[in-house]
Protein backbone atom coordinates (compact mmCIF):
# COMPACT_ATOMS: atom_id res chain seq x y z
CA UNK A 1 0.00 0.00 0.00
CA UNK A 2 3.09 2.65 0.83
CA UNK A 3 4.81 2.15 -2.34
CA UNK A 4 1.64 2.23 -4.36
CA UNK A 5 0.69 5.75 -2.41
CA UNK A 6 4.79 6.39 -2.87
CA UNK A 7 4.21 5.34 -6.88
CA UNK A 8 1.61 7.12 -7.27
CA UNK A 9 3.22 10.62 -5.73
CA UNK A 10 5.73 9.94 -8.43
CA UNK A 11 3.27 9.56 -10.89
CA UNK A 12 1.76 12.90 -10.72
CA UNK A 13 4.94 14.67 -9.79
CA UNK A 14 6.26 13.44 -12.94
CA UNK A 15 3.11 14.20 -15.35
CA UNK A 16 2.53 17.59 -13.41
CA UNK A 17 6.15 18.35 -14.15
CA UNK A 18 5.92 17.07 -18.05
CA UNK A 19 3.16 18.80 -18.40
CA UNK A 20 4.29 22.05 -17.58
CA UNK A 21 7.11 21.13 -20.31
CA UNK A 22 5.19 19.56 -22.86
CA UNK A 23 4.51 22.28 -25.91
CA UNK A 24 1.74 20.67 -27.49
CA UNK A 25 -0.33 20.62 -24.28
CA UNK A 26 0.38 23.98 -23.96
CA UNK A 27 -1.68 25.02 -27.04
CA UNK A 28 -4.70 22.20 -26.40
CA UNK A 29 -6.68 24.90 -24.32
CA UNK A 30 -6.40 27.30 -26.95
CA UNK A 31 -7.21 24.68 -29.63
CA UNK A 32 -10.27 23.47 -27.45
CA UNK A 33 -11.87 26.94 -27.49
CA UNK A 34 -11.35 28.22 -31.00
CA UNK A 35 -12.65 24.59 -32.57
CA UNK A 36 -15.65 25.37 -29.54
CA UNK A 37 -16.31 28.72 -31.13
CA UNK A 38 -16.14 27.63 -34.74
CA UNK A 39 -19.16 25.31 -33.76
CA UNK A 40 -20.90 27.63 -32.30
CA UNK A 41 -20.94 30.21 -35.30
CA UNK A 42 -21.96 27.29 -37.27
CA UNK A 43 -25.07 27.12 -34.80
CA UNK A 44 -25.72 30.69 -34.39
CA UNK A 45 -25.77 31.00 -38.67
CA UNK A 46 -28.11 28.10 -38.58
CA UNK A 47 -30.28 30.56 -36.50
CA UNK A 48 -30.02 27.61 -33.60
CA UNK A 49 -28.42 29.98 -31.52
CA UNK A 50 -29.75 33.62 -30.62
CA UNK A 51 -26.48 36.00 -30.36
CA UNK A 52 -26.81 36.15 -26.40
CA UNK A 53 -26.28 32.71 -26.39
CA UNK A 54 -23.50 32.87 -28.61
CA UNK A 55 -22.33 35.33 -26.27
CA UNK A 56 -22.76 33.52 -23.28
CA UNK A 57 -21.09 30.26 -24.62
CA UNK A 58 -17.96 32.30 -25.72
CA UNK A 59 -17.77 34.01 -22.56
CA UNK A 60 -18.36 30.48 -20.52
CA UNK A 61 -15.49 29.08 -23.26
CA UNK A 62 -12.72 31.22 -22.62
CA UNK A 63 -13.18 32.10 -19.12
CA UNK A 64 -11.37 29.17 -18.06
CA UNK A 65 -8.31 29.36 -19.81
CA UNK A 66 -7.33 32.85 -18.92
CA UNK A 67 -5.52 33.22 -15.44
CA UNK A 68 -7.27 36.53 -14.31
CA UNK A 69 -5.13 36.69 -10.81
CA UNK A 70 -2.15 37.58 -12.98
CA UNK A 71 -3.75 39.48 -16.00
CA UNK A 72 -5.15 41.94 -12.97
CA UNK A 73 -2.45 42.42 -11.39
CA UNK A 74 -0.28 42.71 -14.47
CA UNK A 75 -2.60 45.45 -15.28
CA UNK A 76 -2.49 47.08 -11.73
CA UNK A 77 0.90 47.40 -12.37
CA UNK A 78 2.85 49.10 -9.43
CA UNK A 79 -1.10 50.35 -8.15
CA UNK A 80 -1.29 46.31 -6.98
CA UNK A 81 1.11 47.09 -4.39
CA UNK A 82 -1.01 50.37 -2.44
CA UNK A 83 -4.54 47.99 -3.38
CA UNK A 84 -6.08 47.04 -0.73
CA UNK A 85 -7.05 43.09 -0.88
CA UNK A 86 -10.22 44.11 -1.42
CA UNK A 87 -9.25 46.73 -3.89
CA UNK A 88 -7.23 44.16 -5.81
CA UNK A 89 -10.13 40.95 -5.23
CA UNK A 90 -12.61 43.33 -6.98
CA UNK A 91 -10.80 44.75 -9.88
CA UNK A 92 -9.86 40.72 -10.89
CA UNK A 93 -13.95 39.91 -10.86
CA UNK A 94 -14.26 43.21 -13.13
CA UNK A 95 -11.33 42.83 -15.50
CA UNK A 96 -12.56 39.50 -15.74
CA UNK A 97 -16.25 40.60 -16.78
CA UNK A 98 -14.41 43.47 -19.27
CA UNK A 99 -12.10 40.79 -20.56
CA UNK A 100 -14.55 38.01 -21.51
CA UNK A 101 -17.06 40.50 -22.65
CA UNK A 102 -14.94 42.40 -24.80
CA UNK A 103 -13.38 38.96 -26.17
CA UNK A 104 -17.01 37.38 -27.04
CA UNK A 105 -18.45 40.72 -28.52
CA UNK A 106 -15.42 40.97 -30.57
CA UNK A 107 -15.92 37.20 -32.00
CA UNK A 108 -19.70 37.72 -31.90
CA UNK A 109 -18.96 39.95 -34.80
CA UNK A 110 -17.58 37.21 -36.80
CA UNK A 111 -16.44 37.74 -40.48
CA UNK A 112 -15.14 34.82 -41.37
CA UNK A 113 -11.54 35.20 -40.00
CA UNK A 114 -9.77 31.82 -39.42
CA UNK A 115 -7.46 31.71 -36.14
CA UNK A 116 -4.26 29.60 -37.41
CA UNK A 117 -2.84 27.66 -34.30
CA UNK A 118 0.56 26.07 -34.17
CA UNK A 119 0.16 22.50 -32.84
CA UNK A 120 3.27 22.76 -30.29
CA UNK A 121 4.37 25.72 -27.91
CA UNK A 122 7.45 27.41 -27.98
CA UNK A 123 8.28 26.16 -24.07
CA UNK A 124 10.52 29.35 -22.61
CA UNK A 125 11.11 27.63 -19.40
CA UNK A 126 9.41 25.59 -17.48
CA UNK A 127 5.63 26.35 -17.02
CA UNK A 128 6.24 29.33 -19.24
CA UNK A 129 5.50 29.32 -23.13
CA UNK A 130 3.97 31.18 -25.82
CA UNK A 131 1.82 30.72 -28.83
CA UNK A 132 2.38 32.06 -32.27
CA UNK A 133 -0.58 32.66 -33.98
CA UNK A 134 -2.18 34.46 -36.89
CA UNK A 135 -5.60 35.60 -38.09
CA UNK A 136 -6.22 35.57 -41.34
CA UNK A 137 -9.04 37.86 -42.32
CA UNK A 138 -10.95 38.21 -46.20
CA UNK A 139 -9.58 40.32 -47.59
CA UNK A 140 -7.01 42.16 -45.14
CA UNK A 141 -3.79 41.62 -43.74
CA UNK A 142 -2.97 38.69 -42.02
CA UNK A 143 -2.45 39.70 -38.56
CA UNK A 144 0.17 38.17 -35.79
CA UNK A 145 -0.94 37.04 -32.68
CA UNK A 146 0.84 36.01 -29.78
CA UNK A 147 -0.10 34.38 -26.42
CA UNK A 148 1.81 34.29 -23.18
CA UNK A 149 0.85 31.71 -21.25
CA UNK A 150 1.71 30.21 -17.85
CA UNK A 151 1.37 26.83 -16.19
CA UNK A 152 -0.82 26.59 -13.45
CA UNK A 153 -0.67 23.13 -11.07
CA UNK A 154 -4.26 23.02 -10.26
CA UNK A 155 -5.47 24.74 -13.52
CA UNK A 156 -2.88 23.41 -16.48
CA UNK A 157 -2.02 25.99 -19.14
CA UNK A 158 -3.30 29.49 -19.05
CA UNK A 159 -3.43 32.49 -20.65
CA UNK A 160 -1.29 35.56 -18.90
CA UNK A 161 -0.93 38.11 -22.04
CA UNK A 162 -1.76 38.65 -26.03
CA UNK A 163 0.48 40.46 -27.98
CA UNK A 164 -1.33 41.68 -31.36
CA UNK A 165 0.99 42.87 -34.32
CA UNK A 166 3.31 43.26 -31.67
CA UNK A 167 0.84 45.90 -29.47
CA UNK A 168 1.37 44.13 -25.97
CA UNK A 169 -2.15 44.55 -24.85
CA UNK A 170 -1.27 43.54 -21.04
CA UNK A 171 0.69 46.56 -21.17
CA UNK A 172 -1.36 48.84 -23.15
CA UNK A 173 -4.32 48.02 -20.28
CA UNK A 174 -1.54 48.60 -17.21
CA UNK A 175 -1.06 52.13 -19.13
CA UNK A 176 -4.91 52.77 -19.34
CA UNK A 177 -4.97 51.85 -15.61
CA UNK A 178 -2.84 53.94 -14.44
CA UNK A 179 -4.33 56.62 -16.35
CA UNK A 180 -7.81 56.27 -14.88
CA UNK A 181 -6.14 56.23 -10.79
CA UNK A 182 -4.69 59.78 -11.98
CA UNK A 183 -7.92 60.88 -13.48
CA UNK A 184 -10.05 59.19 -10.73
CA UNK A 185 -7.68 60.01 -7.55
CA UNK A 186 -7.01 56.93 -6.76
CA UNK A 187 -7.04 53.08 -7.07
CA UNK A 188 -10.55 52.55 -5.53
CA UNK A 189 -11.71 55.28 -7.97
CA UNK A 190 -10.05 53.64 -10.87
CA UNK A 191 -11.31 49.93 -10.09
CA UNK A 192 -15.01 51.49 -9.70
CA UNK A 193 -14.23 53.37 -13.04
CA UNK A 194 -12.67 49.80 -14.83
CA UNK A 195 -15.61 48.88 -17.52
CA UNK A 196 -16.23 47.12 -20.94
CA UNK A 197 -16.28 51.13 -21.89
CA UNK A 198 -12.75 51.66 -20.74
CA UNK A 199 -11.49 48.43 -23.16
CA UNK A 200 -13.53 49.85 -25.87
CA UNK A 201 -11.56 52.61 -26.03
CA UNK A 202 -8.78 50.29 -26.68
CA UNK B 1 54.46 90.06 -22.54
CA UNK B 2 50.82 90.99 -23.70
CA UNK B 3 50.96 88.53 -26.71
CA UNK B 4 51.97 86.26 -23.95
CA UNK B 5 48.69 86.37 -21.75
CA UNK B 6 47.26 86.45 -24.68
CA UNK B 7 48.79 82.82 -26.12
CA UNK B 8 48.04 81.06 -22.68
CA UNK B 9 44.36 82.46 -22.50
CA UNK B 10 43.57 81.03 -26.26
CA UNK B 11 45.46 77.71 -25.01
CA UNK B 12 43.83 77.60 -21.88
CA UNK B 13 40.08 77.62 -23.65
CA UNK B 14 41.53 75.41 -26.41
CA UNK B 15 41.88 72.67 -23.36
CA UNK B 16 38.44 74.02 -21.29
CA UNK B 17 37.07 73.19 -25.37
CA UNK B 18 38.40 69.78 -25.52
CA UNK B 19 37.41 68.72 -22.24
CA UNK B 20 33.62 69.80 -22.90
CA UNK B 21 33.89 67.98 -26.30
CA UNK B 22 35.30 65.17 -24.69
CA UNK B 23 32.60 65.01 -21.79
CA UNK B 24 30.08 65.69 -24.69
CA UNK B 25 31.06 62.53 -26.39
CA UNK B 26 31.15 60.73 -23.24
CA UNK B 27 27.64 61.83 -22.63
CA UNK B 28 26.16 60.93 -25.83
CA UNK B 29 27.90 57.76 -26.56
CA UNK B 30 26.79 56.81 -22.35
CA UNK B 31 30.37 55.64 -21.61
CA UNK B 32 30.13 58.00 -18.82
CA UNK B 33 32.60 56.90 -15.91
CA UNK B 34 30.41 55.07 -13.14
CA UNK B 35 31.67 53.46 -10.00
CA UNK B 36 31.88 50.22 -9.46
CA UNK B 37 29.04 49.75 -7.79
CA UNK B 38 27.81 46.01 -7.14
CA UNK B 39 24.98 44.82 -10.16
CA UNK B 40 22.96 42.05 -11.09
CA UNK B 41 21.89 40.46 -14.55
CA UNK B 42 18.92 40.54 -16.09
CA UNK B 43 17.42 39.58 -19.70
CA UNK B 44 14.72 39.98 -21.37
CA UNK B 45 13.71 38.30 -24.81
CA UNK B 46 12.53 40.50 -27.59
CA UNK B 47 11.26 39.73 -31.39
CA UNK B 48 12.93 42.69 -32.42
CA UNK B 49 15.36 45.19 -31.07
CA UNK B 50 15.93 47.41 -33.87
CA UNK B 51 18.51 50.24 -33.42
CA UNK B 52 19.35 49.21 -29.39
CA UNK B 53 23.14 49.37 -28.77
CA UNK B 54 24.98 47.71 -26.30
CA UNK B 55 25.84 49.95 -23.22
CA UNK B 56 22.17 51.78 -24.02
CA UNK B 57 20.70 52.75 -20.73
CA UNK B 58 18.02 50.86 -18.66
CA UNK B 59 15.36 52.93 -17.37
CA UNK B 60 12.63 52.86 -14.85
CA UNK B 61 10.16 55.90 -14.01
CA UNK B 62 12.20 57.67 -16.17
CA UNK B 63 15.45 56.97 -13.91
CA UNK B 64 18.29 55.11 -15.50
CA UNK B 65 19.02 52.03 -13.30
CA UNK B 66 21.36 49.96 -15.46
CA UNK B 67 22.84 49.14 -18.46
CA UNK B 68 22.61 46.59 -21.95
CA UNK B 69 25.45 44.75 -21.12
CA UNK B 70 24.91 42.27 -24.40
CA UNK B 71 22.81 41.28 -27.23
CA UNK B 72 22.78 37.72 -29.15
CA UNK B 73 20.15 35.76 -31.04
CA UNK B 74 18.09 33.24 -29.35
CA UNK B 75 18.04 30.35 -32.15
CA UNK B 76 15.22 28.37 -30.18
CA UNK B 77 12.75 31.15 -30.25
CA UNK B 78 14.26 33.17 -32.73
CA UNK B 79 14.13 36.24 -30.88
CA UNK B 80 16.98 39.05 -29.58
CA UNK B 81 18.15 38.06 -26.09
CA UNK B 82 19.03 41.12 -24.55
CA UNK B 83 20.93 41.00 -21.18
CA UNK B 84 21.50 44.41 -18.91
CA UNK B 85 23.43 44.62 -15.46
CA UNK B 86 20.99 46.31 -13.12
CA UNK B 87 22.13 48.64 -9.84
CA UNK B 88 21.51 46.38 -6.82
CA UNK B 89 20.17 49.68 -5.45
CA UNK B 90 17.14 49.07 -7.66
CA UNK B 91 15.83 45.39 -6.79
CA UNK B 92 12.48 45.50 -6.37
CA UNK B 93 11.06 44.77 -10.16
CA UNK B 94 8.43 42.64 -9.92
CA UNK B 95 8.19 39.37 -11.76
CA UNK B 96 5.51 40.49 -14.37
CA UNK B 97 7.68 43.79 -15.03
CA UNK B 98 7.63 44.44 -18.81
CA UNK B 99 10.57 45.50 -20.63
CA UNK B 100 9.95 48.01 -23.35
CA UNK B 101 12.62 49.57 -26.46
CA UNK B 102 11.54 53.08 -26.27
CA UNK B 103 13.37 56.21 -28.49
CA UNK B 104 14.39 59.36 -26.26
CA UNK B 105 12.78 61.77 -28.53
CA UNK B 106 11.62 61.93 -32.24
CA UNK B 107 14.85 60.54 -33.51
CA UNK B 108 17.24 59.67 -30.44
CA UNK B 109 18.75 56.81 -29.33
CA UNK B 110 16.90 53.68 -28.37
CA UNK B 111 16.93 52.39 -24.38
CA UNK B 112 15.01 49.91 -22.53
CA UNK B 113 12.18 51.26 -19.94
CA UNK B 114 10.99 48.73 -17.38
CA UNK B 115 7.41 49.06 -15.90
CA UNK B 116 6.61 47.04 -12.92
CA UNK B 117 3.40 45.02 -12.35
CA UNK B 118 1.47 44.09 -9.71
CA UNK B 119 3.22 40.31 -8.83
CA UNK B 120 4.74 39.89 -5.72
CA UNK B 121 7.75 37.60 -6.39
CA UNK B 122 10.64 39.92 -7.57
CA UNK B 123 13.16 39.44 -10.41
CA UNK B 124 16.42 38.22 -9.00
CA UNK B 125 20.11 37.94 -10.86
CA UNK B 126 19.77 35.56 -13.98
CA UNK B 127 15.98 36.11 -14.87
CA UNK B 128 14.57 36.76 -17.94
CA UNK B 129 11.80 38.90 -18.63
CA UNK B 130 9.45 37.46 -21.06
CA UNK B 131 6.77 40.37 -20.98
CA UNK B 132 7.87 42.55 -23.42
CA UNK B 133 7.22 45.07 -26.11
CA UNK B 134 9.65 45.47 -29.38
CA UNK B 135 11.00 47.84 -30.96
CA UNK B 136 8.56 49.75 -33.48
CA UNK B 137 10.00 48.98 -37.42
CA UNK B 138 9.09 51.56 -39.45
CA UNK B 139 8.80 50.24 -42.44
CA UNK B 140 6.13 47.56 -41.07
CA UNK B 141 3.93 50.56 -39.83
CA UNK B 142 4.32 51.60 -43.62
CA UNK B 143 3.46 48.20 -45.09
CA UNK B 144 0.63 47.97 -42.51
CA UNK B 145 -0.88 51.23 -43.37
CA UNK B 146 -0.59 50.84 -47.47
CA UNK B 147 -1.92 47.62 -47.14
CA UNK B 148 -4.66 48.86 -44.93
CA UNK B 149 -5.25 51.77 -47.55
CA UNK B 150 -5.18 49.09 -50.30
CA UNK B 151 -7.72 46.58 -48.68
CA UNK B 152 -10.33 49.64 -47.45
CA UNK B 153 -10.79 50.73 -50.95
Amino acid sequence: MKFFVVGLLNFFITFGAFSSEDPKAAVEPLLGARDTFYEDVILFQDGQLTKEELVQRISDQFAPIINNRKVALRVMGKYARQASSEDRARFTERLEGSLVDAYARGLAGYGGERLILPQKAVILKTGRAIVEARLESPGKEELAIQFALGFDKNKGWLVENVVIAGINIGLTLRNQFADLVKSTGGVTGAVDAWSFAVLSDQ
Amino acid sequence: MYARGLEISVGFFMVLGAICVGFLALEVSGLTYTSDASTYRLSARFDNVAGLAIRARVSAAGVTVGRVTNISYDQKTAAAMVDMDISSDFSEFSADTTASILTAGLLGEKYIGLTIGGDSDLLSNGDVIYDTQSAVVLEELIGQFLLNMGSEK
